[in-house]
Parts: structure tokens; C-alpha cells; sequence
């Protein structure tokens, strides 16, 4: 927002401006139309979604998309706090 | 009477015990200031010191409650042999001697007193850790220095006990026994409870290393915890680190991850760091000459909706929304339950994974990759933290230092009263800022607030609150447990809320060149009934206001959390 085009910054979630639709915590997750919990199958529909607008939305598809980017986030997270930014043989066998 | 006599004469034994660990961790804490004053910041003057000395005598009433509990319910109440008192203060002298002769190559080392490196350290290699502390700090002879200075306690100690102790009164009749017995209950209780809260009877105004560090200066502020309570701070953190689970945590799947973070493939790059790269579109507002980020303590965002609207507590943050120059997100998250994890999550850009970063030490080994100072500071700024609170809070100041924040300001700065335990007023905390405005460079300030935080103590009445109005409104909600509590608890946002807006108004004023966030730390503990939304409990607002802001800089209601905050400065 503030700074000159080409300008490099890190982050682990991308900027709002190009948002993945959704955020997170440790107990929940937020869409842009829904709010869920993490350990649990219980979500909601946000009081400023729009019922008309249900129709054409998959919510399911949202909660799986959150999801993703919660073990995401929260791994690439805790990898940096436990060891630091140093991925050699890391992903191996992941992949 | 045999019981009356051994009780009365027990106790003032006991309390002799209590005095002499008190006073020699006093003068432990004297020395060690003493000692090592050249850690002492220069501008630090003698009052801080006197401060220091006051608040480790209030906290070291633990130390010495507990030594005096072993020898109240052991030798007075069940009566062993009169010798064990004695014993019991002869090993409290040795462990406290031998604690203090360690505790200077300990901060030395680690700028701190016992904490969790100790832990960290323990789970290292410990026998070349023993091997480091015999050759390169000294550990045997500061271990016989310990036991010198055990035989002069135990010199002053065995006679100390031995002085004669007062009678006990004639009780004859049955009624000044019991009501010697009441007396003797009641005193005994108070007592302890004096002791356990650090020279209080209540939690909120008392002391614990929680929130110790009272004075301006760091080395103070660790001096301020005798080794009983530095141990004490390092078990609580450690058990805290280890109670809680690492979830959604799959390293097996690290660079999968990556790739999904960056939305880039085949980098084959051995560290993250260009997976989590990102490339700025360009400037979309003139740069402000002042940003600030104003994270208010339980700023939930369910005041702020429709919904609850008839409760007016939000109407100062909703003004502001209202106008053309800002714009407004209600889905947003914090990064956790607590305050200390929205502060090191903005500060450092990291999410909560249980793990306690302001413990952790890779935070003061390096700056992590996404912290918020460094591409702030690259675009020309400095990055301050304002904290209404203590900075050795949870090590709060040492972290965002060490995430390289240029400095940080904390209540003993603000030379304001405190309102709580916690810190100053917000009121304050504001007006100090805007007075240091005044002579600084372009400045990131990054805001954290105290007041709307149990214990909830504001003379809402003389901040002008209208309680009994929002009474009847919360009255009308369904489902609230305790409706006056909730008022009260709202009447400390609402208070908050003014002054924030307050704040911003000003400061627009004076320096219309000037861009906020508001956000809350997180909307945990404190819901509009008893059985909220998912929403309710964990969402808390985000707002930019300043020039060049508008409503569709972003998507309507663009979602996002706490470690986006600060990316979306930059991008």
C-alpha cells in the first residue's frame, strides 16, 4: 500500500489485497462468508452474507480451501519458530 | 493449653524465620544491584533503584512465605522437633546462597535472571554444560562461597530463634480460648494471603513475575525477582509450553506448504525464504508521514455490529468508519486467545502454533523472515512499540527489540499513575504519544492498550459513562449470565473506544499526513451472552483511517488476520 512497485517483503500470508479468503487462529478459521472451528466440523454463516447470496456460493468448498491454508500456515509457522528457515531434506518425504 | 503455648510460641518463631529470609533476599537483591550497576541504563536514576528494592521486597513475601509455611505446618501446628525449624531456615540459606552466587554469571550470560534458558539449557548437553560452568564461570567456588555465606546465616539465625519468645496470656475460661483460637486462625490466614499476593490481599493489586518489572530499566526490572521466583517464572513457562499441543502441524509436508503459501512451484530453493517472498503492486496512498497501529486490549467486534447497536459503546470507532476516508473489515481474526500472542504474531508475523514466541529462542537469535520492523524500516521509518503496560511483561519489550523495533515505551515511560495491575490508563498512554509526536521522525507505532482488562476498575461514572442506559440495554440481550458485569465490562470498552477516537481525531488534525489500523488483540472472554457465534467470540474489527484511504481500496469486508496486519502496509 505504502511502497514503491518491485518493492520485496516476506510474509507468510499473502497480502489482503491479493487474499487466499481465509484467516486463522489456533481454534478457528474465517471465509468470506463463513466462520468455523478447526478441531471440529461446526461452522456458520456470517451475519453479513447475504441470504440471496447462499445460492451461489459453495460453502464447502470453502471450509476444505481454509482448511488448507490452516495446516499451511500453521506449518510453515511452527518450521520457522522450531528450525528455523532452512528446508534442505525437508519436504522430502512429502513429496 | 499445651497446643496454645506451642502455637504461640511457634509462630513468632516462625515469623522470625519469615523476617531473616526476607531481609537476606533483600540484601541479596541489594548486592546484586550493587554489584552489577554498570547494567543499569545510564539515563536510570536512583528512584528506580529505590523502586526496584520495594517491589522485591513486596514479591520476595512469597519467597519467604513459603520457607515460613514448611516450618508453621511441620514444627508449630504438628508439633516435630523444634530443631527442624531450624533446619528448614539453614537449607532455605544454602539454596538462596548458592542461587545468588550463581545468578551474576547467569545474567552475565543471558541478560536475565533464572529463566527459560535454564529449562532450554537442561535439555541440552548437560553434563558439558556442567563441565562450561566449572571452567568457565567459576561453579565450584561459587558454590563454597554459598556455603560461607550459610554459616553466617546460620550464625545469626540459631540466635535469633534462640531469643525468648512472649508468653502466651492466661486463658482460664473457655471463652478466651476460643476467642484466642479465632484470633490466631484469622491472623494466621490474612497472613499468608498477604504473603501469596506480594504484599496484598487481592490478585489484581498484587505482585507476581508476571507483572514484577515496575521500573524503566531492564536489569532492574530482572532484579526485582529473587531466585525463588525466577525458578518459579521458568517452571510456570515451560509447563505452559508443554501443556499445550502442537496442532495442524504437518512437517512432513513442509515444502508442499511452501509452494501452496508461494503459489510458485519448483523454486528448489534449500530455505523458505523465497517461498515467502512477495513483490509490492506499488504505492496506492501518498506515504503517510505517521502510521499507527492501535490494537486495542479485547477489542471484539461484536459491539461494533448492527445487532448491538442500542448499546452505544462503539459509537467513537463507528464515526470514524463512517467517513469517506476509511474503510472497515468485519472479517478478521486475531491470532489467538491472549494478548501476548497478538503482539509477538503482528510483531514478528508469525501464527500461533503453541509455541510461546516471546520465549522461544530463536526470537532473539535472529529476526524471523516476516517480522513487521524490517520492510518498515527499509521504507524509511522508524518502528516504535507503545505499551501501556510493563515492558518485562511476558517479554514484551525484549521481543519486539529484538524483531528489530527501534524502541519501546511502557508505562514506567507514560509517568502516569497505574490504573491496574496491568498499566496506566489508555487516556494516558494516548497523551503520551501525542506529546512525543512533537519531535519524531516518519514512525510506525505500533499500539497496544491495557484498560479493558479485568480487574475492571475505572470511575466509569467520572469518564462519563452512561451505566444505568446500557444496563437496560444489556438487560434486554438473551442469554447474559451476569447483565451488570457485562455492563461494567462494556463500560471499559466503551471508555476505550473514546479515547481512541479521541486520539485519532487529534492526531488527524495535527497531522493530517498521518495513517491507523485499529484492530483488537483478541475478542476471547468477553461474548454478548452465554452461547455466542463462532463470529462473536473470536472476531475482532479492522479499520484504516487517513488520507488517501477509501472504502474500495479493498473487497467489502476483505478477510484477513493478524499477520496480514502489517504485510498490507507494505503491499
Amino acid at each position: 500500500m505504502i511502497a514503491p512497485r518491485g518493492f520485496i517483503y516476506y510474509s507468510i500470508a499473502p497480502s489482503l489485497f491479493h487474499s487466499q479468503n481465509a484467516a486463522l487462529n489456533n481454534f478457528s478459521y474465517i471465509t468470506q462468508n463463513t466462520a468455523g472451528k478447526i478441531d471440529s466440523d461446526v461452522w456458520e454463516i456470517l451475519p453479513q452474507v447475504a441470504s440471496a447470496s447462499l445460492t451461489q456460493i459453495n460453502l464447502s468448498d470453502e471450509r476444505i480451501h481454509a482448511m488448507q491454508v490452516v495446516r499451511a500456515i500453521h506449518t510453515v509457522g511452527w518450521w520457522l519458530l522450531t528450525k528455523g528457515s532452512s528446508i534442505a531434506g525437508g519436504g522430502e518425504s512429502g513429496n | 493449653m499445651k497446643f496454645f503455648k506451642r502455637f504461640f510460641s511457634g509462630t513468632q518463631r516462625d515469623l522470625r524465620i519469615f523476617f531473616f529470609i526476607l531481609i537476606l533476599l533483600e540484601i541479596y537483591r541489594a548486592l546484586f544491584i550493587f554489584r552489577m550497576s554498570d547494567y543499569i541504563g545510564v539515563s536510570t536514576d536512583s528512584s528506580q533503584i529505590w523502586l526496584a528494592l520495594f517491589a522485591g521486597l513486596r514479591i520476595s513475601l512469597k519467597s519467604a512465605g513459603v520457607v515460613t509455611l514448611f516450618s508453621f505446618v511441620f514444627v508449630t501446628l504438628l508439633g516435630l522437633n523444634f530443631r527442624l525449624r531450624l533446619a528448614i531456615g539453614i537449607i532455605a540459606s544454602l539454596i538462596f546462597s548458592i542461587l545468588f552466587m550463581l545468578r551474576f554469571p547467569y545474567y552475565q550470560e543471558f541478560n536475565a535472571t533464572f529463566g527459560m534458558d535454564l529449562v532450554m539449557g537442561l535439555q541440552d548437553d548437560v553434563w558439558s554444560i556442567f563441565v562450561t560452568l566449572i571452567q568457565g564461570y567459576g561453579l565450584i567456588w561459587r558454590i563454597l562461597a554459598g556455603f560461607f555465606l550459610t554459616l553466617i546465616c546460620i550464625f545469626f539465625l540459631s540466635r535469633l530463634l534462640l531469643i525468648k519468645t512472649i508468653p502466651l496470656p492466661n486463658l482460664d475460661t473457655l471463652a478466651k480460648k476460643i476467642i484466642f483460637s479465632l484470633w490466631a486462625v484469622i491472623t494466621v490466614v490474612l497472613f499468608f494471603i498477604f504473603a501469596r499476593f506480594g504484599g496484598s490481599f487481592t490478585y489484581e493489586s498484587g505482585l507476581s513475575w508476571e507483572n514484577a518489572g515496575v521500573t524503566s530499566d531492564s536489569f532492574l526490572n530482572e532484579a526485582i525477582l529473587d531466585d525463588m521466583q525466577a525458578l518459579y517464572r521458568a517452571y510456570s513457562i515451560s509447563e505452559d509450553m508443554e501443556v499445550r499441543e502442537i496442532s495442524g502441524v504437518e512437517p512432513e509436508n513442509i515444502l508442499e506448504f511452501a509452494e501452496f503459501i508461494s503459489q510458485r512451484k519448483n523454486l528448489n530453493a534449500q530455505s523458505l525464504d523465497p517461498y515467502l517472498e512477495r513483490t509490492a503492486d506499488g504505492e496506492r496512498i501518498e506515504k503517510p508521514k505517521h502510521i499507527f497501529i492501535i490494537v486495542g486490549e479485547t477489542w471484539m467486534q461484536w459491539p461494533m455490529l448492527g445487532k448491538y447497536a442500542s448499546l452505544h459503546v462503539a459509537d467513537g470507532i463507528k464515526s470514524i468508519i463512517a467517513e469517506p476516508n476509511a474503510y472497515y473489515s468485519r472479517n478478521f481474526f486475531s491470532s489467538g486467545s491472549f494478548t501476548s500472542i497478538a503482539a509477538s504474531s503482528i510483531v514478528t508475523g508469525m501464527p500461533d502454533v503453541n509455541i510461546n514466541i516471546t520465549y522461544q529462542p530463536f526470537t532473539y537469535e535472529e529476526i524471523y523472515i516476516p517480522a513487521m520492523a524490517p520492510p518498515l524500516k527499509e521504507l524509511g521509518y522508524r518502528v516504535d512499540f507503545w505499551y501501556g503496560g510493563t515492558p518485562s511483561w511476558d517479554n514484551i519489550a525484549k521481543m519486539a527489540l529484538a524483531q528489530g523495533f527501534d524502541n519501546f515505551y511502557g508505562y514506567p515511560d507514560l509517568h502516569a499513575p497505574k490504573q491496574t495491575t496491568w498499566g496506566a490508563k489508555d487516556g494516558d498512554l494516548f497523551k503520551a504519544i501525542e506529546e512525543h509526536l512533537v519531535d519524531e521522525p516518519p514512525t510506525v507505532h505500533l499500539i497496544l492498550t491495557t484498560t479493558n482488562h479485568p480487574p475492571y476498575n475505572l470511575d466509569l461514572e467520572a469518564e462519563g459513562f452512561d451505566y444505568s442506559t446500557t444496563l437496560a440495554e444489556v438487560q434486554k440481550l438473551p442469554n447474559v449470565d451476569d447483565p451488570r458485569e457485562l455492563t461494567v465490562e462494556l463500560g471499559h470498552y466503551w471508555y476505550m473506544d473514546q479515547v481512541t477516537t479521541k486520539f485519532i481525531r487529534s492526531v488527524s488534525e495535527k497531522y493530517p499526513d498521518s495513517l491507523f489500523i485499529v484492530t483488537g488483540d483478541h475478542a476471547h472472554r468477553v461474548d454478548p451472552s452465554t452461547r455466542p457465534t463462532i463470529f462473536e467470540h473470536e472476531s475482532v474489527p479492522f479499520v484504516m483511517y487517513g488520507a488517501g484511504i477509501n472504502k474500495k481500496m479493498l473487497k467489502s469486508d476483505a478477510v484477513g488476520g493478524h499477520i496480514r496486519l502489517c504485510r498490507r502496509l507494505s503491499n
